[in-house]
């Protein structure tokens, strides 16, 4: 009998795995936890059916509990973040005719989101100076990483995210399809979406999330405050769980394996194929060509499921950048509380896991895997930098917001 | 029914008249707390079945109502008066009862149900005191007309106000028995006061004609109309299908008419009462792509008087929708992927012009938890009261509810139909491969699967499985 049960709802996305895999491969069972997943059809189930406690925990958006904290959704519940569930995962896909058009101004099939960026926006400009309508991307939530990478890539590249072009939301399924009917032009989703588009030949990665902001935030673990509060050891065998099925996920001797759990029909439900590229950072583009990107997904190594302030707070500043919520220290307070390494390092400090040293640090600095001073084992951080060459420092966040780019 | 035949016998031989009329009287009210006991024990039955059979029994209750108003009433009393006094008594019933139901339905609240039975079963005990005293025959039969009746209605009746769950079941049932009282009441006002005047008898007759057939369209027609979206077995009794079928369209009419005249009859409590009589009917857009769900939910909304409804099965045309009706309510279902979608679109509030909410109120727990369950959610528009959304959200999530049971147990049905032609085949190959007989065959079955610990089913399974890999079921 195990002694804790606990109910988590996730989507069906490759960034799934750490909590599909601490459930098929016994790591769960193994810390004393009886844990049922329950796939959901939409961000806003998983945030209800948390709020009214269906479930304990769920694969969330790693803006999603912030969103909540901040009474930013229609339904708000309290959600802490005790864990990620590891970085990247991305891709920004256009429609082989954007793709065309965008390779006429110099974009190249290498992700480099600067070029693709020049391209995109000479495209843009053409199309404003003949009159033709915006572009239309699309990203799967409004408090996503997709939503703020794609507008961060397109207002760093000069396009302004709400007048050059239109955005729109749409679930992930739907986006390849949407797509090939030209109702998008792009879009900006986790894998396996994005092959999605390239396997059925309907589209190109232009550029990925692990290149516009390496090593960046994805999902988190979202837990419901009162819960984590009053079953702190319940709590503590999940989280032990996930890591340990984080620690599996990294193996590349599992990585088949893996691949056929997840394209199983109670879990994302599509062909092994599709997930490989995100797991082996071989990418097909389009045109058959296929380009290996570094830490395209990384589930475990540089400290990929610690729960960073820095990004809470970053992710928090794209909210106000972007209109959807005014920036007060209260507020920013409620963002870097969402986040809690407390947690995470009182789960794992016992399985001697390496942790870093601090609960923020300033995103960007790292140009190169650098070893940084840890407790435990060994740590190796970063690369962690915009493309851009920005630096976000978390103790300077009215400065980040006061120097970014006003809205539209 | 031999019981019944009984009664007949002796009121030809040895019991006076009045002692017979009283005796029938009573019969014809017996079913109203039959109808609530039969509502009480009919849980045995798989769920699907009382769905089905509630309709029916509302339709069938419909039909027999009629059937008493315009075979036997009328007629009868035709033959006595002349026509500007069969217009009166006639037009007098159904506008008296038209008034009393509508005076019923201002005050809302949970005596209305009551109040509503007790009005029905008034005009059908003033017909049988009435017929009673006319002659035997045309009596008895409107006592089993009356009585049939009264069967489904009370049925309904007890079911709804139960699920109310403002009353216990005892309470529910006393005042239905007490009900029974009006019958012999009126067969005895009837026998001393009307029995001699023919004039004044047709007059009462027809009086409570026009009052059944009144009421018939006020509280079963609207329910029936659900047939039109359930298989052909549900429709109703062919004599109302007929006269329902011409005569709805008006009926609807003068029902909407009525409704909004009146406000709403799912009023809870007064401030309920007042908040919607102030302002307009509320805009409701039900987004489902399930499209009988989608139905029934209309249908409910319709019945507890919102008419301003807008069905969306395609999540394609819900930007449309939002900026042609400018909805109060929004209802969607939760398999629905497109929610954040949705969701979207208030935040961005370029399609919806105004602020919007979930649910009834974020403090709501209890709603919030119950809809959620029920797989709906609902966004209003902020600043709207709550006493007026609570009703409407309390409905989705029956009527949801109810279509997942249904859904769930025709599933169950369809997979024991399954699992018995599985069952079927196995015993075939176990017949024609071990040379058995057909019980044999089953027993053998049976045994594999009790050792085994499985479904009988599953071994069928395998063992076709088998059979077909190994070639024996050709």
């Amino acid at each position: 009998m195990s002694e804790h049960q606990i109910t988590a709802g996730f989507m069906p996305l490759l960034d799934s795995a750490l909590l599909v895999v601490a459930k098929e491969k016994g790591f769960a069972e193994t810390e004393g936890v009886a844990l049922s997943l329950v796939r959901e059809t939409s961000w806003a189930n998983i945030r209800d059916r948390l709020a009214v406690g269906h479930f304990q925990v769920a694969h969330m958006l790693a803006p999603m509990p912030i969103a909540c904290n901040l009474g930013l959704t229609p339904l708000a519940s309290r959600t802490v973040a005790p864990l990620a569930l590891g970085l990247g995962g991305n891709t920004v896909t256009v429609s082989n005719r954007l793709w065309e058009k965008m390779e006429t101004h110099g974009a190249r099939p290498d992700l480099d989101p600067a070029t693709a960026g020049r391209a995109l926006k000479a495209v843009v400009e053409q199309r404003a100076r003949s009159g033709a309508p915006p572009l239309r991307f699309a990203v799967v939530h409004p408090h996503s990483g997709h939503n703020y990478e794609l507008r961060y890539w397109l207002a760093a590249c000069g396009i302004a995210p709400d007048r050059d072009v239109e955005i729109v939301i749409l679930p992930p399924p739907l986006m390849a399809d949407a797509l090939a009917t030209a109702t998008i032009d792009g879009y900006c989703a986790g894998e396996p979406w994005g092959s999605a588009a390239i396997a059925a030949g309907q589209g190109h990665i232009a550029t990925v999330k692990a290149a516009i902001w390496k090593g960046s935030p994805e999902k988190v673990l979202g837990a419901q405050a009162h819960w984590a509060e009053t079953h702190p050891e319940a709590l503590t065998a999940l989280l032990r769980a996930v890591y340990r099925a984080a620690v599996w996920c990294a193996s590349t001797a599992n990585r088949d394996e893996l691949a056929a759990i997840l394209a199983g029909p109670a879990y994302v439900d599509r062909p092994a194929a599709w997930m490989l590229p995100a797991l082996s950072g071989q990418l097909g583009v389009g045109g058959g060509r296929t380009v290996f990107v570094e830490d395209f997904f990384v589930p475990l190594a540089k400290a990929a499921t610690f729960p960073w302030k820095s990004h809470a707070l970053w992710l928090y500043t794209q909210m106000v950048r972007w209109g959807q919520i005014a920036h007060d220290k209260k507020s920013e307070s409620i963002a870097r509380e969402t986040y809690r390494p407390d947690l995470y390092r009182a789960a794992l400090q016992p399985l001697g896991v390496a942790l870093p040293g601090a609960n923020a640090k300033v995103e960007g600095a790292l140009q190169r895997a650098t070893p940084v001073g840890s407790a435990g084992a060994s740590l190796t951080l970063g690369p962690d930098g915009f493309f851009d060459g920005t630096l976000f420092d978390p103790d300077r966040v009215d400065d980040y917001i006061a120097g970014q780019r006003p809205r539209g | 029914m031999s019981q019944k035949l009984r009664c007949r016998q002796q009121a030809g031989t040895s019991m006076s008249p009045l002692a017979t009329s009283l005796g029938l009287a009573t019969l014809a009210g017996i079913t109203i707390p039959l109808g609530a006991l039969l509502a009480q024990v009919e849980r045995i039955h798989p769920r699907w079945l009382e769905a089905e059979l509630r309709h029916s029994m509302i339709a069938f209750g419909g039909g027999v109502l009629l059937a008493a108003a315009s075979l036997v009433l009328v007629p009868e009393a035709i033959s006595v008066l002349t026509w500007p006094w069969i217009v009166l008594a006639f037009g007098g019933g159904g506008f008296a009862f038209f008034l009393l139901d509508r005076a019923i339905e201002r005050r809302g609240g949970e005596a209305a149900l009551l109040m509503a039975m007790l009005l029905d079963f008034i005009p059908e005990a003033m017909a049988v005191g009435a017929a009673l005293a006319s002659g035997m025959q045309i009596g008895m039969l409107l006592v089993l007309l009356i009585a049939l009746q009264n069967l489904p209605e009370s049925f309904n009746a007890y079911r709804e106000i139960i699920a109310r769950g403002q009353h216990s079941r005892q309470t529910v049932l006393t005042l239905f028995s007490l009900l029974v009282l009006l019958g012999p009441l009126s067969a005895y006002v009837g026998h001393a006061f009307l029995a001699s005047a023919p004039a004044l008898l047709a007059g009462v007759m027809l009086f409570a004609a026009g009052g059944i057939i009144y009421l018939t369209f006020e509280d079963i027609a609207p329910q029936a109309v659900l047939r039109r979206h359930w298989p052909r077995r549900l429709a109703p009794s062919p004599d109302f299908s007929s006269v329902s079928s011409a005569a709805w369209p008006f009926l609807r009419e003068f029902r909407r008419w009525k409704r909004d005249a009146a406000m709403p009859h799912c009023a809870v409590s007064g401030t309920a009462q007042n908040a919607a009589m102030e302002s307009p009917s509320l805009a409701i857009l039900v987004i489902d792509e399930n499209r009988i769900r989608a139905s029934i939910i209309e249908a409910g909304l319709r019945e507890s008087g919102h008419h301003d409804v807008t069905l969306v099965h395609d999540f394609a045309g819900v930007a449309r929708a939002i900026a042609a009706v400018n909805p109060d309510v929004i209802v969607i279902d939760l398999e629905n992927p497109n929610r954040d979608v949705l969701e979207n679109m208030f935040q961005l509030s370029r399609a919806v012009k105004r602020p919007v909410a979930m649910f009834v109120d974020r403090s709501d727990r209890a709603s919030i938890e119950a809809a959620v369950e029920a797989g709906v959610s609902a966004y209003v528009v902020d600043g709207l009261k709550r006493e007026r959304v609570k009703p409407i959200l309390d409905m989705a999530i029956s009527r949801f509810n109810a279509f997942s049971r249904l859904a769930r147990e025709l599933e169950e049905a369809r997979s024991q139909l399954e699992d018995r032609k599985l069952v079927e085949r196995a015993k075939g190959i176990l017949m024609k491969s071990k040379g058995l007989s057909e019980e044999d065959a089953y027993a053998l079955l049976r045994k594999t699967a009790m050792n085994q610990n499985r479904k009988i089913a599953e071994i069928a399974q395998s063992l076709i499985t088998a059979a077909g890999l190994l070639g024996e079921d050709k």
